[in-house]
């Protein structure tokens, strides 16, 4: 396969997303709130069908039913979470403190479980021109990931979190498949550890006009240290992005944020989607014609809603 | 027709799309293969695809019609082609939904059941959850609340026990509650202040006793808080603060941040508005509650001049934006309702004036 140019690009717009959202609002009040699934899956399936590669669109293929199975699912481990504090708080005070920290380790388990379940879930529903994404990580090593990053977190006082984030990244991003084809992350926690710590003191003393640069290195830390490789075969991501750019994005949003108390933000996400996709420079010698569907299919959505109760969004 | 406007079938195992020609039916549609595949001259069955079960999605100039759930196989049609409407509101039609009716109305008829329905839900949560709760709670309940919030917040400071003695006494001669069993406390505190919880506890400040010239005065502020309990305001405005918060984070969760933080603000004013009403509300009632035990309600408003001598006359701004009413507001309002029952005999009570002496000693 010869060296070539490959173009993402987003191409919703804020209209359609207005009224998206606008339908999602009126059915999630009318059924009191339990039509917030099948809403989730129609913005999901709106956003991921306006983003394009090599002008092949990509598709959610998860549904409101799964969701709301996996909804169900999530409440009942968060409710029997709580009434074990409750019955511990009901019956005894010096159990008041155990029935606690219970609660606390067993949320400390959930969160990582609940990513690896939210990965598994959305990449086995992302397909793109008919091939199938997905997730091979591994729960339990995740969770020990999550517990060894936390403990040393503490001790450092927080210092270590930048090694945390960038070891979950990696891990995260590594275990992600198109195919045939691997995804494979390289940032690392000291350089990480020094991009922050170099933009929090430079935005300091520029009275926060260096923020929109700083911005502009934590989007280039993701986007240049990303790649896909299939077989020998790679493909290189690279930011184009300037600090300028960043400013530009971010004032207008906030400006439009404000002046329209925030009914423009279906504007705000589609003009950030569109500069998200449009700043991401995509070569490589891949030939996508070639990739085999090797993932498998996985339909359980509970991960998915136990990062939703943890309000986690998508973290990578 | 030119060969952007011609559709492409991909069947999910190849990758690369095949051209055909659509024959559009009332519950079907026939897909004709009749372009080389592979360079070579393949004479491919037409496929019959029915329209329940298939999906569609907008994408830039194309049509997208997902087959089955897969994501896998699907059409692409360019707006361009004769087909596309049919196709399109065909698969509406046999895949019928709320979401896809909504979808097809205008978005200002949308937005305006959006904020009809957000207006709506408003006044039915913030009227009838407090409603149905204190349907629900009984007093014996509601006195455990305001036992709890009185062990948690307020018993911190010095109790007064002789005055607390005291108080009680005026309270106990007085009938200020068929329900609820009125029990005072009285806090060591500088501050002109008074106030009522759940379920029969009245807490009074030292700073408030020592303000007052008269033991109707005494007995005009443990009406007033007296009635705050009969009525049950307190429980009333947790009630409706909390469902609106709910309701508030429901609708807004998705909304942004800017939008919250606009509505809450909005609320604490509503709230302040509202506990004026209550606060109104306690004034008229506290004073026919000093009618039935033969007192002079213009000692409301003798209780009034003390809270206006004790903060000054609040400029109109500061007046709006305080849990009381406008001072001034309530003494016209206690003259008022006293002017009327101006021709009555009023007796001391013995307890009454007998307590005030030791009190103010």
């Amino acid at each position: 396969m010869d060296y070539q140019n490959y173009q993402l690009a987003y191409k919703g717009n804020g209209l359609d997303y207005f009224r998206i959202m606008l339908v999602n609002f009126i059915l999630t009040i009318i059924t009191f709130g339990l039509y917030y699934p099948w809403a989730k899956a129609r913005t999901l399936q709106y956003m991921y069908s306006q983003t394009t590669f090599q002008n092949q669109p990509f598709v959610f293929t998860g549904t409101g039913n799964q969701m709301f199975k996996g909804f169900i699912k999530a409440f009942a481990i968060i409710f029997l979470a709580y009434s074990l504090v409750f019955i511990g708080v009901m019956s005894n005070l010096k159990l008041a403190e155990l029935a606690l920290l219970v609660f606390y380790a067993i949320l400390l388990v959930l969160m990582p479980l609940a990513i690896h379940g939210s990965y598994r879930y959305r990449f086995a529903k992302t397909v793109w021109s008919g091939i199938r994404f997905g997730y091979t990580g591994d729960r339990w090593a995740l969770v020990r990931m999550f517990f060894k990053g936390i403990f040393f977190t503490i001790i450092t006082l927080g210092f270590y979190l930048p090694w945390f984030h960038m070891n979950l990244r990696r891990y995260l991003l590594c275990n992600v498949r198109i195919g045939n084809a691997r995804f494979a992350y390289k940032g690392e926690g000291a350089e990480y550890f020094w991009l922050n710590l170099k933009g929090y003191f430079l935005t300091i003393l520029t009275l926060g006009i260096y923020s929109f640069w700083w911005q502009k290195e934590l989007f280039a830390y993701f986007v240049d240290n990303l790649a896909l490789t299939k077989d020998d075969e790679i493909m290189l991501c690279k930011s184009t992005a300037t600090g300028g750019d960043f400013a530009k994005l971010i004032i207008v949003n906030v400006l439009l944020l404000i002046f329209t108390l925030g009914i423009a933000t279906p504007w705000v996400v589609t003009r950030t989607l569109t500069f998200v996709m449009d700043h991401i420079a995509l070569d490589g010698v891949i030939n996508f014609d070639q990739l085999r569907q090797d993932q498998e299919d996985f339909s359980d959505a509970t991960g998915e809603d136990l990062s939703d109760f943890f309000d986690f969004g998508f973290i990578i | 027709m030119n060969s952007a406007a011609i559709p492409l079938y991909y069947d999910g195992k190849t990758s690369a799309g095949q051209p055909v020609d659509i024959i559009t039916h009332e519950k079907e549609m026939e897909f004709h293969f009749t372009f080389p595949e592979n360079g070579f001259h393949v004479v491919k069955e037409p496929i019959t695809i029915n329209y329940t079960g298939c999906t569609t999605a907008h994408v830039a100039e194309h049509l997208y019609v997902y087959i089955n759930g897969s994501g896998a196989e699907y059409l692409a049609i360019p707006f361009t082609h004769p087909s596309y409407l049919t196709i399109r509101d065909n698969i509406i039609h046999a895949n019928p939904s709320w979401f896809g009716r909504l979808m097809n109305m205008h978005v200002g008829v949308l937005a305006f059941v959006f904020v009809m329905l957000l207006v709506g839900g408003y006044f039915a949560i913030a009227n009838v959850v407090p409603w149905v709760g204190l349907k629900i709670i009984s007093p014996s309940q509601e006195k455990l609340m305001g036992d709890k919030l009185f062990q948690a917040f307020v018993d911190i400071g010095e109790t007064d026990s002789q005055k607390t003695r005291l108080v009680n006494e005026v309270a106990h001669a007085l009938e200020l509650s068929k329900t609820y069993n009125i029990q005072v406390t009285v806090l060591q505190n500088k501050e002109v202040n008074a106030f009522a919880l759940p379920g029969g506890r009245i807490v009074v400040y030292t700073g408030i006793l020592k303000s007052m010239k008269s033991g109707d005065e005494l007995a005009a502020l443990l009406a007033h808080e007296a009635s705050h309990i009969n009525k049950r305001h307190s429980l009333r405005s947790l009630l409706r603060s909390s469902a609106v918060a709910i309701l508030i984070s429901v609708a807004l969760n998705d909304a942004s941040g800017i939008a919250s933080v606009l509505v809450e603000n909005a609320e604490t004013l509503r709230n302040l508005g509202y506990s004026r009403n209550l606060e109104r509300e306690a004034d008229a009632s506290g004073m026919q509650l000093l009618l039935d035990n033969h007192i002079d309600p213009i000692a409301m408003r003798n209780l009034m001049l003390r809270l206006q001598e004790a903060y000054g006359k609040a400029p109109d701004m500061i007046a709006f934006l305080s849990t009381h009413p406008a001072t001034q507001e309530r003494i016209d309002n206690a003259n008022a309702f006293a002017k009327k029952y101006r021709s009555r005999e009023y007796a001391v009570n013995a307890v009454v004036s007998k307590n005030w002496d030791l009190i103010k000693n």
